[in-house]
């Protein structure tokens, strides 16, 4: 029987499969902590990366709270090499989608709101 | 409990009530989390092996790896003044320290009143490199964590909890 973990590695395994030039994903909850990720490059360093992307997340949550933005469900940050998007999971976990520069933003956006309620299921 | 309540009870002094509500400030902007401060802290724990160097500690201490880490690891906690009640433990190949509840000067949550469902605390981080880093050549120290938390927490306060291998 497969874990929670596992189930979620699965879908994370999907995005970085199916969505060209997605080169990882993670699950992070608020505490920073990586709970699952598939398809990071072994240069990387998942906690540092998730500790960093999702205190980035709840300072999103926070801005909007101060510009009266209303729930920020998403967040993208584009770089010159790559392209980031998270989606917030419920009040404490975050999706983060990593990409080349190049990919289509719209492409990640579609697959992070079909993949979030697919984990809010499992979590 | 207030703070003036909590400043009595944990013999606090100004820095320990600065620098836990800062932590506190930091966290309610969304800028820190558990898994930063982890990571931060690391840095702040590779600078007090120099401060614990200049102090002879290391002069001072045993040299059986496991009394040898405890020993410099008390020595941490003692300089900084990190808790009102705390205790080493050694079980094992494992070194944990306790800090018992309402004891701990720099608790983000305790003393500087952030409100959060996990644990901010900048311990472990910092305890693990200034072991890691102090014990370099005498044995690997293994920071050991409960499901990705850093800590265990039970009703009798906070442990945390090192596997030392001589190397």
């Amino acid at each position: 029987m497969e874990t929670m973990e596992q189930k979620i590695k699965a879908i994370l395994s999907n995005i970085v499969r199916d969505v060209e030039g997605v080169e990882g994903a993670l699950l992070v909850d608020n505490n920073g902590f990586v709970l699952a990720s598939s398809g990071l490059a072994s240069t990387s360093d998942p906690d540092l990366i998730g500790g960093i992307l999702s205190s980035l997340a709840n300072v999103a949550l926070r801005v909007g709270q101060e510009l009266d933005a209303g729930d920020i469900s998403g967040l993208i940050i584009e770089g010159g090499k790559k392209q980031v998007y998270m989606r917030k999971i419920g009040d404490y976990k975050t999706l983060i989608v990593i990409a080349r520069k190049g990919t289509p933003m719209g492409m990640l956006t579609y697959i992070g709101r079909k993949s979030a309620p697919l984990i809010d299921q499992i979590l | 409990m207030d703070l003036r309540e909590k400043v009595k009870e944990r013999d606090l002094n100004a820095t320990n009530v600065f620098i836990a509500s800062f932590i506190a400030g930091l966290n309610e902007l969304g800028l820190l989390n558990q898994a930063n401060v982890l990571w931060a802290t690391r840095r702040a724990g590779r600078s007090l092996v120099e401060c614990a160097k200049i102090r002879g500690f290391l002069d001072e201490a045993p040299s059986e790896p496991m009394e040898r880490a405890r020993f410099l690891l008390e020595k941490l906690v003692t300089t900084l003044d990190l808790a009102v009640k705390w205790e080493t433990r050694v079980d094992g190949d494992v070194l944990s320290i306790k800090i018992y509840k309402n004891s701990c000067k720099f608790c983000p949550k305790g003393v500087g009143g952030a409100e959060l469902e996990g644990t901010l605390c900048p311990y472990p981080g910092m305890m693990h490199e200034y072991l890691k880093t102090i014990m370099e050549g005498t044995a690997d120290v293994e920071l050991i964590s409960y499901e990705r938390v850093p800590m265990l927490q039970d009703s009798d306060g906070c442990t945390i909890s090192f596997k030392i291998k001589p190397s």
